[in-house]
């Protein structure tokens, strides 16, 4: 196993509704490609993007059997392709406008209504020279067992993960999350359901105390 | 589940994986970190790593960095007794002679920094696919035996034992455990 699919991290994920389609058909394969990763528009502002790519590099978008399915594992990946200004860049070049506009109306102050425009106009214009920085993360989809390990723990790229998933698969994902298990386990039984709903954080201390007190 | 909305269910019992992990450091140190699960025993060893934050979760975060058994310190124990509970924890877990680490998020049972069992020299000979299946099978192992372990923790704290005995004694460890760490610190010295 390479680098790429390496799960150095990971958060757990259910199929919780919806029926997957078949990992065997080229229906399987399309719904890749159509959500496949494409590059960020360079004539437009946008600062992210993220699409599917395979696990063997981050430029390929050519979904096989091969390279997607390892039975009893499907493996594909999320590209993000993110361009991001500094901050002290986005300042300073604010900063220079602001110069530039005090000297040219000859004016002590910028109205704020200028400042916001100013800051807009600078924020777009660094925002199209930066490069995009793309980034990589696994998936890993136990078909038989309805799991999928999404390799990557940020906020951010979970939402976007999963956005994608439900998107490309017509499925629903929860994360397993230690309410999730919980219930999951519970099989449904609503007695052990009402008693998980039911639990508060414990008090470790006190709980000492208080059966110290009772035993009294 | 059609219990409500599951996001803000997954936020208010994320409380339950913390709770997970200080259970399972205080069942290591009482039982010795043995546990039988489903699939066979298994051995925990807390690591050199160890976070832990305030119950509603809303607190700075204390992590405590120690060479070896960073839950035997002094910061540890306080940290329990004014009222905290493990938040991360970096785990050695061993089954015969296969060996994982990973440090547990306890709020959302994520995995963190895991490393699975070396290749046997059999699955080293075998091709690309056989060894990815062999990696996915060891990361699914891991997640296994995260899930007995927590089901384990499930069973006490779901059961009316929690209150009456198990969260007591969990209380008097970290009393006795503060109070130990309270003697060394005052214990005259010897030279």
């Amino acid at each position: 196993m390479d680098q790429k699919t390496d799960l150095a991290s990971f958060r757990r994920y259910r199929i919780a509704a919806g029926t997957p389609p078949d990992h065997r058909a080229e229906a399987f394969l399309s719904r890749l490609e159509k959500h496949r990763f494409t590059p960020l528009d360079d004539a437009i502002e946008e600062d992210e993007r993220a699409g599917w790519i395979t696990a063997e590099h981050i430029l390929d978008t050519r979904f096989t059997f091969e390279k997607v399915v390892h039975d009893p594992y499907v493996l594909f990946a999320l590209r993000i392709d993110r361009r991001r200004v500094s901050r002290a860049l986005l300042v300073a070049h604010v900063r220079i406008e602001e110069e530039a506009f005090r000297r040219a109306t000859g004016s002590q102050r910028v109205p704020a209504k200028k400042r916001k425009e100013i800051r807009e106009q600078v924020r777009d214009r660094l925002i199209r020279e930066t490069k995009p920085v793309p980034a990589s993360y696994p998936a890993i989809w136990a078909i038989e067992r309805g799991v999928v390990y999404f390799g990557n723990l940020a906020a951010k790229a979970n939402d976007e993960f999963r956005l994608r998933f439900e998107e490309t698969f017509d499925v629903e994902l929860e994360a397993l999350t230690p309410f999730a298990i919980a219930s999951v386990r519970s099989g449904g039984e609503a007695a052990e359901i009402d008693r998980l709903l039911g639990t508060s954080p414990t008090k470790f201390a006190e709980a000492a105390t208080s059966a110290a007190l009772a035993a009294a | 589940m059609g219990t409500g909305d599951p996001a803000a269910l997954a936020r208010d019992k994320a409380f339950l994986g913390r709770e997970f992990l200080t259970w399972l450091w205080y069942r290591c140190e009482v039982d010795g970190g043995e546990f039988d699960l489903r699939d066979g025993p298994v051995a925990v060893l807390f690591n050199d790593y160890v976070s832990l934050v305030s119950q509603d979760g809303e607190s700075k975060e204390e992590s405590i960095v120690r060479r070896a058994s960073a839950h035997r310190s002094p910061e540890a124990r306080t940290a329990l007794l004014s009222g905290k509970v493990v938040s991360l924890a970096k785990l050695e877990i061993a089954r015969g002679d296969r060996e994982w680490r990973a440090t547990v998020v306890g709020e959302s049972l994520d995995l963190r920094s895991v490393k699975t069992p070396p290749e046997n020299d059999e699955t080293r000979e075998e091709n690309k696919e056989a060894r990815f299946v062999a990696k996915v099978e060891a990361y699914e192992e891991l997640a296994a035996i995260l899930d007995g372990l927590y089901g384990r923790f499930l069973d006490v704290r779901l059961a009316p034992e929690w209150e009456e005995r198990e969260a007591p004694a969990m209380g008097e460890w970290i009393r006795a455990r503060a109070a130990a760490t309270a003697r060394i610190a005052v214990a005259p010295s010897t030279h």
